[in-house]
């Protein structure tokens, strides 16, 4: 059976910092999966490996069968957390960006979460409120038709109207055939919308399990999962 | 490749129309000194000339700032663009606008119609303003701005190959260093004769009487296919690094 | 539809057991039609393979059935109901007999604790 993604053994380091170390695992079409760890646990590092911003050392990447690289861009949506847009651009700029460069853009889904997220095409990108910007950094993710989506805390810095949208976004636009990989430390109102969770702490993987395994065998949230498992940290 | 192209100019549109729209004022400022307040063709054709330098640089800063912006902004490194691709495309964006500039120019010294006290002078300028040597001309001015911002892309990808707070300085060496090397593989290759002038053309001076000079001659250098290939060569080489350094190291 | 989920437990049992209690309750009838994985996911905010396997479960005590092409059905045997609401009844009261002899009383004494409570919750229905 081949997966969507398969890591292998991947090691990351940034001169001295070893930002990764010997991660494995494997992702399956259809799912929706929770990334977790505290600040300096690999994640944003391991979502770069994943979307193709950086290279690891050692190990193997492979999405949709293939090694990483422009043509797993294609199919590889990734929300990041920096701006994905220019100064310049007027919100329907970001969008025919995203539509020229990509083939997976769906028009069709494009409109109906501008409408849904309350997002005007003549705004200024730089006028927008920190909230709305998110909601637009989560259309133009959610906007393709990708078989990877990489959330990197797309409900971070919102307030809870938003959040609830981008939660009935996500479930919205759920497919069989894509995969989603949100990273989040916010868990109570997120953790019902995983399959699976995995979590990294200092670079290495510590637990990969589905979440309903996790509340029948260990009877507890991943919410308290996650305060036991990082209370050192 | 035009795509991003498209892009790439829609960025800088504002900042490329203030330079276009700077330039032609002062070239029309230029103009007005010359047919209305009587300023000396000598001293119009220099300044028209640091316009054109001004103009020219003005434009390479905006190329860079764009290469630059290529490189490290994530929604562009996320782009399933060949890395060849993305490089051609700075390279036409480069061309774009090394040739704003060269047409200002020479649309302003057609309109200026300067003549210089030495005829030397008005005979090179009377044998410049042909097609073929014009075409030939600004040929060479554009592969040689290609080549020096090939060189330069070459070094800000290197530069972005290393971290730390110095690794801009190893670009800077990097660019140094090439072009010392240039000078002295294409002084080996073709003599020390350039001396600035187009390689595809050479300079033939006759001496006036009173060893004056009279008349300057512009006539098809014999080398120049060899410089043409040797020129085509660097810039393939460049790319070529350039592509490299990008493809296995650049992470900003 | 409004359920107070509990993170620490798992949430396909949790909508399984509210939808029982619909069911049982006369909420949702024998041959209502039940909303789409999808609807019911996006209601309440939870992954669709939970809800999957909620409905799969559902579907295996025969509590609902799919009808190809029109979607999941509450089940037209009454009897099946009538099942569920007393292996239902059966667990809370099992719960509610452990719990009162954990706190001391004897099996006559929680027959005329309950049946004076439910006299009571009558006189108090019939002041209102």
């Amino acid at each position: 059976m081949s997966h969507l993604l398969e890591v292998k053994d991947v090691y990351k380091s940034y001169w001295r910092k070893k930002a990764l170390q010997g991660v494995s695992f494997s992702i399956d079409r259809g799912k929706i999966i929770g990334l977790l760890g505290s600040n300096g646990s690999g994640k944003t590092t391991l979502m770069k490996l994943l979307a193709g911003l950086a290279r690891p050392n050692s190990g193997t990447i492979s999405i949709a069968g293939a090694s990483v690289g422009p043509a797993t861009k294609q199919v590889v949506s990734y929300m990041p957390d920096a701006p994905l847009t220019e100064s310049w651009m007027r919100v329907k700029d970001a969008f025919a960006f995203h539509r020229d460069f990509y083939p997976d853009f769906d028009d069709g889904k494009a409109k109906d979460m501008m409408q849904f997220m309350r997002l005007n095409a003549q705004d200024r990108v730089t006028s927008l409120s920190k909230g709305m910007q998110e909601r637009l950094q989560l259309t133009l993710a959610l906007s393709r038709n990708a078989s990877l989506y990489l959330l990197d805390e797309p409900i971070g810095g919102v307030d809870p109207v938003a959040r609830g949208n981008i939660l009935d976004a996500i479930v919205e636009y759920y497919n069989p055939e894509s995969s989603i990989l949100l990273a989040t430390h916010l868990l109570t109102d997120i953790e019902r919308i995983f399959d699976e969770v995995i979590m990294l702490k200092q670079g290495s993987l510590l637990l990969h399990e589905e979440v309903e395994e996790v509340r029948m065998k260990r009877g507890k949230s991943i919410d308290e999962l996650f305060k036991e498992v990082y209370a050192e940290c | 490749m035009l795509k991003l192209l498209k892009y790439n100019w829609r960025m800088n549109s504002l900042t490329s129309y203030i330079v276009i729209a700077a330039s032609v004022i002062v070239y029309g400022l230029l103009l007005a000194c010359k047919y209305q307040w009587g300023w000396s063709d000598e001293i119009v054709f220099m300044f028209g000339l640091l316009v054109a330098v001004v103009t020219g640089l003005l434009f390479l800063i905006i190329a860079c700032v764009t290469f630059n912006h290529q490189l490290k902004s994530y929604h562009r490194r996320l782009l399933p663009i060949k890395t060849e691709v993305e490089i051609a495309s700075m390279l036409l964006l480069a061309a774009i606008y090394s040739l704003i500039p060269l047409l200002l120019k020479l649309v302003f010294l057609y309109l200026a119609d300067v003549t210089f006290n030495y005829s030397m002078f008005d005979s090179l300028l009377e044998q410049l303003l042909r097609v073929d040597v014009l075409a030939v001309l600004v040929g060479y001015m554009l592969l040689d701005s290609l080549a020096i911002f090939m060189l330069i892309m070459l070094a800000m990808s290197a530069t972005y190959a290393f971290k730390g707070k110095y690794r801009a300085w190893i670009g800077v060496l990097l660019f140094i260093v090439l072009s010392i090397v240039w000078e002295y593989v294409s002084n080996w290759l073709f003599g020390v004769n350039r001396q600035g002038a187009p390689p595809f053309v050479g300079i033939e001076i006759t001496e006036g009487e009173m060893s004056r000079i009279d008349w300057i001659t512009i006539r098809w250098n014999g080398e120049w296919l060899k410089m043409l290939l040797v020129s085509l060569t660097k810039l393939a080489l460049l790319f070529a690094a350039t592509t490299y350094i990008m493809k296995k190291h650049v992470e900003p | 539809m409004a359920i107070e989920f509990d993170n620490n437990l798992p949430i396909y049992v949790q909508i399984m057991s509210y939808l029982k209690k619909q069911i049982v309750a006369g909420k949702l009838r024998s041959g209502d039609k039940i909303p789409s994985v999808r609807e019911l996911a996006q209601e309440l905010q939870i992954n669709p393979n939970t809800v999957q396997r909620t409905f799969s479960e559902l579907e295996r005590e025969g509590i609902v059935e799919t009808k190809r092409g029109l979607g999941r059905y509450v089940t037209s045997e009454e009897s099946k109901i009538m099942e569920i609401k007393k292996e239902m009844a059966g667990e809370l009261i099992d719960h509610f007999i452990q719990g009162m002899r954990e706190l001391g009383f004897a099996s006559s004494e929680i027959i005329s604790i309950v049946s004076d409570a439910m006299e009571q919750e009558q006189q108090r229905g019939e002041l209102e």
